[in-house]
């Protein structure tokens, strides 16, 4: 993944008013924590703040709020840099407007996961706990590992008791959607 | 009522706008007492070094109006008071005034500073804000006035030197606080304001040497100011060649409870750096702001000209994240983004200056209590037309002028103290409300 970069994040110019989902800011408004988002005013504390950016310029949290609140519903869920920010919380503790900014970033990705915009690093994840119950598969290297701080093997996985909770929340389902189900 | 006595009115402030009623009332022949806590009147404005837009001398316009409340026959000027209770109603208040002890006879006092030049004791000096210390016995500023003489028993030892070298015995360290009543027909608020304590927003290190607010760069870029009107670093007494001005610090920020615009930073803050471009020529400005409310007359022109080629300022529209101290140089680095280009920004600079805001005075919530005036939420005073920049407190008789009443400038403060004078005089003149 590291070799990757990221899709930079770009609102299309001319803008066109026609593609705006003017429902998605109302959309976001109701999750618990992003109420405050339309208090927004654009001054770039957040930015200035954000530790995330110093490494990634392509994410700009005031951008990500901007495309939000304008409905470019589209773009900010399906965008890589959703899933840069690190959730320090610096951002929301200068906000002059008092908006929640990494709240509400979390809330873009969970609207981001209903949709079905997985980030890809994240889907492998997920599907590596799917198949094996774990996110760090191979066992054989793990318990090297761990004879040499002297830790007994790993336990194994009940993968029954994993599949009900993949089920239960609703996981399964996500990853098993397909791609055209957008 | 033809028969009836007319009234005096009683001032609390002796800032610019007080000053102005003061005066605007003397001159109709009423009876003033001008009420000020500290030892001079003059207020904020004293401090300040040129005013905006048109860069005038703020002394040279201060200071005759300041002569001119001394030397007026109707006005009694109590420095160094403060107002206790108020009873009474509208055309009739009964008003005690506590006098504190100066400990120097203001009657005989000359001014003349021989007592300050003997004084040992040496004690921050709030005029300067503590950028050079003054003595014990000190005139908080060579205009002052009255040109009396104060003690600072915080400081003083009582070591009878002022009193040994005093030629008129003016020194007298057993004065006791004195009650003055006085009956007056309306009330004029002129408390003024307080800057914001820059150390809550600690993302804006107002604790580094190298990170001043903009009233103490005033005090130093003014020619009788500590340094001579030198603006210098004061981590090593450097001149900046590179200097940041960070705006709305302490206003329009949730964070701190200030939703409100102070109205004056965006000026000040051009002004200054006009300022120091006219001192150093090859200063390097750049001012961070959420946007630049330049709305007074010839607001927007002065913006212009800080922009052009004559002075070059750098205006980026991005509030600061954060700074930090380079340890080795004291400079300063800001992060920033330019929401213009959506550019994180970091830069160096050699001085960072806060622009704060306004705040209402700590003690405006005991007059507050004392008068029952209404006050908005952020604790500005507020009138009975808000909407119409009223002078008219919630109390019949009670009228408000100046920055208590909502952060303004020097124009709409002096506005605003004409309008209350005139309608304390009606109050003064016909009686309350029959």
């Amino acid at each position: 993944m590291t070799e990757e970069k990221v899709k930079p994040f770009k609102v299309e110019e001319p803008l066109r008013i026609a593609r705006l989902d003017p429902t998605f800011k109302g959309e976001i408004m109701e999750e618990p924590n992003a109420e405050l988002i339309k208090y927004c005013f654009q001054c770039g504390t957040c930015t200035g703040s954000c530790i995330a950016t110093r490494f990634e310029n392509n994410f700009n949290p005031r951008r990500i709020i901007k495309a939000a609140l304008l409905g470019l519903k589209e773009l900010v869920l399906s965008s890589d840099v959703l899933w840069i920010c690190t959730l320090c919380y610096q951002c929301s503790e200068r906000c002059p407007q008092g908006v929640k900014i990494s709240e509400f970033m979390e809330v873009l990705r969970h609207l981001a996961v209903k949709y079905g915009y997985i980030h890809p690093s994240l889907r492998l994840q997920a599907e590596a706990i799917l198949r094996s119950g774990r996110v760090y598969e191979d066992e054989d290297t793990a318990n090297v590992m761990r004879e040499d701080v002297s830790l007994p093997p790993a336990l194994s996985v009940d993968m029954d008791e994993v599949s009900k909770i993949l089920n239960r929340t609703g996981i399964s389902n996500i990853l098993l959607r397909e791609e055209g189900d957008r | 009522m033809m028969e009836k006595t007319q009234n005096g009115v009683l001032i609390i402030g002796g800032g610019i706008a007080g000053i102005q009623a003061s005066l605007d009332l003397a001159e109709q022949g009423l009876k003033v007492y001008l009420v000020e806590k500290s030892p001079s009147i003059g207020g904020v404005m004293a401090q300040l070094d040129k005013t905006f837009p048109t860069l005038d001398c703020s002394a040279c316009i201060l200071t005759p109006k300041m002569v001119e409340v001394k030397l007026s026959e109707n006005i009694e000027l109590l420095t160094y008071s403060e107002v206790e209770e108020v009873s009474g109603k509208a055309g009739d208040f009964k008003v005690k005034i506590l006098k504190k002890p100066r400990y120097v006879n203001e009657e005989v006092c000359t001014g003349c500073d021989i007592c300050s030049q003997r004084c040992p004791i040496e004690a921050p000096n709030e005029f300067d804000l503590g950028l050079q210390p003054r003595k014990a016995i000190y005139l908080p500023f060579p205009q002052a006035v009255p040109n009396t003489y104060t003690i600072d028993k915080n400081y003083c030892i009582e070591c009878g030197l002022c009193k040994g070298v005093c030629r008129v015995g003016a020194i007298d360290y057993d004065q006791q606080p004195t009650i003055l009543e006085i009956e007056v027909g309306s009330i004029i608020i002129a408390t003024g304001f307080e800057i914001f304590d820059a150390n809550l927003k600690e993302e804006y290190g107002y604790h580094l040497d190298n990170v001043i607010t903009g009233l103490e760069l005033e005090r130093l870029i003014n020619a009788s100011g500590p340094t001579g009107g030198h603006v210098i670093r004061l981590s090593d007494g450097n001149l900046p060649k590179r200097v940041a001005f960070l705006q709305c610090v302490g206003s329009r920020d949730e964070k701190v409870g200030n939703l409100y615009c102070s109205r004056v930073c965006c000026m000040y803050a051009i002004k200054q750096a006009v300022l120091i471009k006219e001192h150093e020529e090859d200063t390097d400005i750049t001012i961070y702001n959420m946007d630049i409310r330049a709305f007074g007359k010839g607001f927007e022109e002065f913006y212009q000209r800080a922009m052009s080629e004559e002075f070059g300022t750098k205006f980026v529209r991005g509030r600061v994240g954060e700074l930090f101290e380079i340890p080795e140089t004291g400079n300063i680095r800001i992060r920033a983004e330019n929401t213009d280009t959506g550019e994180f920004t970091e830069e160096e600079f050699d001085l960072v200056v806060l622009s704060v805001g306004l705040i209402p005075c700590k003690d405006a919530k005991a007059l507050q209590e004392l008068l029952g005036i209404q006050q908005d939420e952020d604790g500005f005073f507020t009138g009975e037309n808000p909407e119409l920049l009223s002078t008219k407190s919630s109390v019949e008789g009670i009228f408000i002028a100046g920055v208590v009443e909502g952060p303004k400038d020097i124009p709409d403060s002096v506005a605003q103290a004409g309008g209350a004078a005139i309608k304390a005089s009606v109050v003064a003149v016909k009686g309350g409300e029959t």
